[in-house]
C-alpha cells in the first residue's frame, strides 16, 4: 500500500465522521487543516474549526471520532490529532490522544459523558433530513397519505431521476435506522422522533415542526461555513 | 429616517450597539485576542467588501467614528448601546456601560444606554446594579452567559442568584432583559447555546421582557419554540440580518420563520455595530421580498407594516418611547449641532 492509497484511505475515515451539530463530515466542511501518514504508520491529522469558541464538547467529539475512526484501518500504528487555535486545544488533544473519556479529560468541568448531548443532536439531524427527503418527494407529487404509509423498503426502491434524490434518501434512511424499529425493510419509511406515525390530521404543523430543525441546521452550516473562511480563507483543505 | 426609493419612511432603533476597546493594549491574555478576532471574523464573514474596515480601526474606534456611521451614513434615528464587560480577558473591560455612557453624554437624544448584570457579583452586583439605576437611568439591561469570571465559565438564567438580580430589575423598573448565549458554560457535557433557562426565567417573570439576542442561533429552532409559549421573549436580529447580503436565501427563510413563529410584533432590527454597518442592512432590509416559494411554505408575509415594526415600532414600545415626540427631538437638536 503506497502513501497515497493509505492517505485516501484516511480521508475516506474523516468523511465518515460528522460535525455532530452541524449534521455534515469534517472533509465536507473544510475542518480538516492537514493530513500525514509517516514512515512509521502513524497518522497525523490536524484539525481547525470557524472560531477559536466553538463548543468544546463538540470539538471533543469530532476529534475523538475521528482518531477512533482511523485507528480502525488495520495499517495504522498510532494517530495524533491536533485541534489548532481552540480554547480548550490543548486539553481536548491530551484527553484525545490519551484515548480518555470525557469525563477523564475534563474531570473538574463535565458531570456525565456526552451520550445524551450527542443524542440530542442525532434527533435533530433525523428531523432535518427527514424535512429535506419529504419535501423532494412531495415537489415530485407525493401527497403526504402516500408518505405515511410508505415503507422504508418502497421508499429504497424509487428510481429518483436525479442524484440528489438519491443523496437525501441515503443520508434519511442513515438517520432512520437510527431510530427505533428503523432497521427494518418493512416499517414505515417516515415516523416521528418517538416511532409513532406522521399526525396526518395536524400535517402542516408536523411539517413546521421539522422545517424548524432543518433551517437551523441549514443555518448554522452556512454560518461556520463563511466564519472558516473569514478565518483561515478560502482553502478547502486536502 | 430612512426613506425608500418608494417614498415610504421608516424610523429605525437599532436594537444593538457598541463602543468597545478591543485593541492589543487593552487586553489581558490570549482569550482576549481571541475575542476580537472572532467578532473581526464575523465582520468580513458577512458585510459586502466596501464595508470591511482594516483590523486596527476594527479593534477601536472613536465616538465620532460610530455616530457618524450610525446617524450620518447609517440612516439610524435611535439606538440601544448593549455593554459586554468580559473584564476577564481586556484590562479595563471590552465594553462597559462606563465605556458605553460616553456616547449618551456626547449624543443624549440618539442612545437608550444599558447596563449589566453578572449574578456571580452576589451582594457588591446587587449594588452596582441599583448604582448604574442612580447614575444613568437605565431601563434595560445586557446578560451574557458565556462570560468568564475566574474559575467560573458561564452561568445560566435558571441558577438561583440570578432569579435574585431579576427581581431586583423588577424593583428598579429595568424592564428589559437582553441576552445573549454564548459558547461556554458549566457542565461541559451539555449544550452550550441551550436557550431552556430563558424559557424559565420568561415564565418566572411575565413583566420582564427577554430579547433574545441573535435569535437564540445557533438555537434558531429551540428559541422559536419557547418564544411561541412565552409572551414576553422577543427576537434581536443582529447576526441574522447581515445574512441579507451574503446569504438572501437563508435569510428568507430565517425571517419568514420568525414571522411564523412569533409574528411582526416580537422582532427587533439589530446591526449589532460595529461587527456591521446599518447603511447596507437597512437599504436591502427594506428592499427585500420573500421570494414566492418561501411565502406558500410559511404562509407568512414581509409587508411594509412588519418592516416598520421590526425597524423601529417594536424598540419604541418595548422602550416607552413616542416615535413623533422623539422625531422632533432629534430634529431640534440636529438644528442645534448645526448652528454650533
Amino acid at each position: 500500500m503506497d502513501k497515497e492509497a493509505k492517505l485516501s484511505a484516511v480521508r475516506a475515515k474523516l468523511a465518515a465522521v460528522l460535525d455532530p451539530e452541524l449534521d455534515e463530515s469534517l472533509t465536507e466542511l473544510g475542518f480538516i487543516e492537514s493530513l500525514d501518514v509517516d514512515a512509521d504508520d502513524r497518522v497525523h491529522v490536524r484539525v481547525r474549526l470557524p472560531t477559536y469558541w466553538c463548543a468544546a464538547n463538540f470539538a471533543f467529539m469530532m476529534a475523538s471520532d475521528a482518531r477512533e475512526r482511523i485507528a480502525e484501518l488495520p495499517w495504522v500504528n498510532g494517530v495524533t490529532i491536533d485541534l489548532a487555535e481552540h480554547f480548550y486545544s490543548e486539553r481536548i488533544n491530551q484527553g484525545v490522544q490519551q484515548g480518555s473519556s470525557f469525563v477523564a479529560a475534563f474531570a473538574d468541568e463535565a458531570s456525565a459523558e456526552l451520550d445524551e448531548l450527542r443524542a440530542i443532536f442525532r434527533a435533530k439531524a433525523f428531523e432535518r433530513r427527514q424535512h429535506e427527503m419529504m419535501r423532494y418527494l412531495m415537489t415530485r407529487t407525493y401527497s403526504p397519505e402516500a408518505l405515511a404509509k410508505m415503507t422504508v423498503e418502497e421508499l429504497s426502491a424509487i428510481a429518483f431521476d436525479d442524484a440528489e434524490g438519491d443523496r437525501l434518501r441515503r443520508r434519511y434512511l442513515e438517520a432512520r435506522a437510527e431510530r427505533r424499529d428503523g432497521a427494518s425493510s418493512k416499517t414505515k419509511a417516515f415516523v416521528q422522533l418517538d416511532g409513532s406515525p406522521l399526525p396526518l390530521d395536524k400535517f402542516p404543523d408536523y411539517l413546521a415542526r421539522v422545517r424548524r430543525s432543518w433551517l437551523a441546521t441549514q443555518v448554522n452550516g452556512a454560518m461556520c461555513r463563511s466564519l472558516l473562511e473569514a478565518r483561515y480563507g478560502g482553502a478547502k483543505g486536502p | 429616517m430612512y426613506k425608500a426609493p418608494n417614498g415610504e419612511e421608516f424610523f429605525i432603533i437599532d436594537g444593538h450597539v457598541h463602543l468597545w476597546d478591543g485593541s492589543p493594549e487593552n487586553q489581558r491574555n490570549i482569550h482576549g485576542a481571541q475575542f476580537i478576532n472572532c467578532f473581526y471574523d464575523y465582520h468580513k464573514a458577512l458585510s459586502p467588501a466596501d464595508y470591511v474596515w482594516p483590523k486596527p480601526k476594527f479593534d477601536r474606534y472613536s465616538p465620532e467614528t460610530m455616530y457618524n456611521d450610525l446617524f450620518v451614513e447609517g440612516y439610524d434615528d435611535m439606538a440601544v448601546l448593549l455593554p459586554t464587560y468580559l473584564t476577564d480577558f481586556y484590562k479595563n473591560g471590552f465594553n462597559t456601560t462606563e465605556q458605553n455612557s460616553r456616547m449618551k453624554e456626547l449624543y443624549p437624544e440618539r442612545f437608550i444606554l444599558n447596563g449589566a448584570f453578572d449574578p456571580r457579583d452576589g451582594e457588591a452586583g446587587l449594588d452596582y446594579l441599583e448604582s448604574l439605576v442612580d447614575k444613568y437611568k437605565i431601563k434595560g439591561v445586557k446578560l451574557y452567559t458565556a462570560e468568564w469570571r475566574g474559575e467560573s465559565k458561564g452561568y445560566k438564567l435558571s441558577d438561583p442568584w440570578a432569579q435574585r438580580y431579576l427581581e431586583k430589575c423588577e424593583k428598579l423598573g429595568i424592564k428589559n432583559i437582553h441576552v445573549h448565549k454564548g459558547p461556554t458554560i458549566l457542565p461541559l457535557n451539555r449544550d452550550a447555546f441551550d436557550v431552556a433557562d430563558i424559557d424559565d426565567a420568561a415564565t418566572s417573570f411575565p413583566n420582564l421582557n427577554f430579547i433574545v439576542e441573535h435569535v437564540g442561533l445557533p438555537r434558531l429552532d429551540d428559541f422559536c419554540w419557547i418564544a411561541v409559549q412565552e409572551p414576553n421573549v422577543y427576537g434581536g436580529l443582529a447576526v441574522a440580518i447581515p445574512f441579507i447580503h451574503s446569504r438572501p436565501g437563508y435569510f428568507a427563510h430565517v425571517i419568514s420563520e420568525l414571522l411564523f413563529w412569533l409574528g411582526e410584533d416580537r422582532l427587533v432590527y439589530a446591526s449589532d455595530y460595529a461587527i456591521w454597518h446599518p447603511r447596507w442592512i437597512i437599504e436591502k432590509f427594506v428592499a427585500f421580498e420573500l421570494p414566492d416559494e418561501v411565502r406558500k411554505e410559511t404562509g407568512v408575509n414581509l409587508s411594509t407594516q412588519a418592516k416598520k415594526k421590526i425597524l423601529g415600532e417594536n424598540l419604541a414600545r418595548l422602550y416607552g418611547l413616542d416615535i413623533e415626540k422623539q422625531k422632533s427631538l432629534l430634529k431640534a437638536s440636529g438644528q442645534k449641532r448645526a448652528a454650533s
